[in-house]
């Protein structure tokens, strides 16, 4: 692999939250005699990013996956740890690096809200010092991939959202970065909209060879465009590579769907493995990996079976469970 | 210090488009703005009606100085007012993260992202006052007093804005700050009028201890010759010290900004 282009060495990030007891008195106690715990948002984390990457970062509410971008970009002095982008410090804040990187939050904005979105467009140009005809090319070039021509000059707080969040990534991409950290930028979006979303994302990545970081909670997202996922969990990585690796890690089991030709006492599957669900005449039971050829033998045998299939858990599924157990076992 | 001077002058111009959206703005500003000056006239007269001259002030020397406090006033709103009143909201929002990842000091992208240019208007309202005390006062003013006054005046305006500025930092520590434009009508009201006004003892920690003294009493003061030349001096201090700590207490405060969750 080549050299990579974010670098990230065992990086932690606690927040110093101020601990209030409930009341007036609790406030006023508070105020003599501060007791502060740490919220552990990033607990150790390492991975390393290669140039023109798209990768998708996973995990709850509260993983700490906005904590890391905050971190990535500058925003946010870590704990402890290492951490290198495009050869800077990030927290160093120096301008040549962050002429090279864009940060768009789904839930924040840096539009102008009361004016068109030329006009924060023309702003940006200056602080990132674009020069006009690289402007001029970029500004078409987004417009026309976004297709957003006819609402250049109506007022952004006219705008439905996902108008408004092209709009938010037309603002950050003006300065063509080589890194982007994306944070929910589907978020709230109708499904339509996301779509296309997604596809600009896919594109921009391809067209330019831009290095992307993307968080969601929408699974379509990451299984769409992210070859490589990060899962991360009360900030600690629980898993980092391919999509389909995901299942061989955390799948222990294989659903078997059945069709029936006559209807079976729901308690006979027991004895197969855990009925996942059952409408005459579609079964579905989930079965460990080792037991699959002999349990289908069995079906087989002393089921009335017309139809069998064998199939992998689905993504969605297994991170759900990989989720809830983690959160169990804390 | 090009590429500073486009931005500062590209934010001079959006900032002006965003203001003229809201065309009441302007009509607000007029009225507003020549209310409050008469209000000042009278009550400077009630004042004077019993008392030829108060604490070395003459009435006409108090107008002047109540003109100048307009000016000086009007011009802070127009740099600086409402871009500081907001720093509290951006931290709250988040919206300062965004400002973080730009290329730009952020320190001078915020202090000039709301200019209100329009405001310039009540500059004129507090000019036109000056002109009627002096024409009242009938003296000659040498150069090197008008020097004094306006390079006085620019450090009262630095000074202002420091303290200000700092004061609105503060809001990256304690979350919210909703009374930090009360605590701008503290600071200001006092420079209103001569800050001798106010008796020896007061007047001297407003001078020495917190400098509001140099914002305007000073630099009027070196007008009129009552204030020693090298007290100018001082107020350049003051000014520099202000916006030392205003930029050295931001960048402080930014290694401990933990960023609104989201
Ligand atoms: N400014 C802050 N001060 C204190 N605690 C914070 C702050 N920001 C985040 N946290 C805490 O740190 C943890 C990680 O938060 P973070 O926002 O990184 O999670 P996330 O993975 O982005 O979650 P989500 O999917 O909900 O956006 C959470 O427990 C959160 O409450
Ligand atoms: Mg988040």
């Amino acid at each position: 692999m080549e050299e990579p282009i974010i670098k990230v060495g065992d990086l932690k990030k606690y927040y110093k939250v101020h601990q209030k007891e409930p009341g007036l008195i609790g406030s006023v106690k508070s105020l003599f005699s501060r007791k502060y715990y740490d919220v552990k948002a990033v607990d150790g984390v390492s991975f390393e990013i290669g140039e023109g990457e798209l990768v998708g970062f996973i995990g709850p509410n509260g993983a700490g996956k906005t904590t890391t971008l905050k971190v990535l970009s500058g925003l946010l002095y870590p704990t402890s740890g290492k951490v290198q982008v495009l050869d800077f410090t990030p927290w160093e804040r120096k301008t040549a690096f962050q002429k090279q990187f864009s940060l768009v939050m789904g839930q924040k904005n840096q539009l102008w809200w009361d004016l068109p979105a030329m006009e924060s467009f023309i702003l940006n140009k200056e602080i990132y010092e674009v020069p006009d005809d690289q402007y001029k090319k970029t500004l078409d070039e987004l417009v026309e991939l976004l297709e957003v021509e006819d609402i250049l000059k109506i007022q952004v707080r006219k705008l439905s959202l996902g108008q408004r969040m092209k709009m938010e990534l037309i603002a950050a991409l003006i300065h063509s970065p080589k890194i982007l950290f994306l944070d929910e930028p589907t978020i709230g979006l109708d499904v339509v909209m996301q779509k296309k979303m997604r596809d600009f994302i896919r594109e921009y990545n391809k067209r330019f060879n831009a290095t992307i970081i993307l968080t969601s909670h929408y699974m379509d997202d990451v299984k769409e465009l992210c070859e490589r996922v990060i899962i991360i969990d009360h900030g600690k990585i629980l898993f980092d590579g391919k999509l389909e690796a995901i299942i061989k890690k955390f799948a222990d089991h294989k659903l078997l769907t059945v069709i029936l030709e006559r209807e079976v006492d729901a308690e006979k599957f027991r004895e197969i493995g855990k009925l996942e669900s059952y409408e005459f005449p579609r079964a579905v039971i989930s079965v460990k990996r080792s037991k699959v050829s002999e349990a289908a033998a069995k079906l087989l045998k002393d089921f009335p079976v017309d139809d069998l299939n064998i199939e992998e858990a689905q993504i969605e599924d297994i991170i759900r469970e990989v989720f809830t157990a983690e959160n169990v076992k804390s | 210090m090009k590429h500073y001077f486009k931005v500062f002058l590209a934010l001079l111009n959006i900032s002006a488009k965003n203001y003229l959206e809201k065309r009441w703005n302007v009509f607000g500003i007029i009225t507003n703005s020549t209310i409050s000056l008469i209000i000042m006239v009278i009550f400077v007269n009630v004042y004077f009606s019993f008392s030829k001259e108060i604490f070395g002030w003459t009435k006409y020397q108090v107008f002047l100085l109540t003109g100048i406090y307009r000016c000086v006033s009007s011009l802070f709103y127009v740099l600086f007012f409402r871009s500081i009143n907001w720093i509290p909201n951006y931290v709250q929002r988040g919206t300062l993260d965004i400002f973080l990842t730009k290329p730009i000091n952020s320190q001078f992208y915020i202090t000039f992202r709301l200019t209100r240019i329009f405001e310039l208007f009540s500059v004129l309202t507090g000019l036109v006052l000056v002109y009627y005390s002096l024409q009242k006062m009938d003296i000659m003013v040498s150069i090197i007093n008008w020097s004094f006054l306006i390079l006085g005046l620019l450090a009262g305006l630095l000074i202002l804005y420091g303290i200000y500025f700092s004061l609105s930092t503060l809001s990256i520590w304690i979350g919210r700050f909703s009374g930090i434009t009360d605590v701008f009508y503290i600071l200001r009201e006092p420079l209103a009028i001569p800050l001798d006004l106010f008796g020896k003892t007061t007047s001297f920690v407003l001078t020495f201890i917190i400098p509001l003294g140099f914002i305007i009493t000073v630099p009027v003061r070196l007008f009129f010759g009552m204030s020693p030349w090298y007290f100018l001096f001082f107020g350049v201090f003051f000014a520099s010290l202000a916006v030392w700590f205003s930029s050295w207490f931001w960048n402080f405060s930014l290694k401990h900004y933990t960023s609104a969750s989201s």
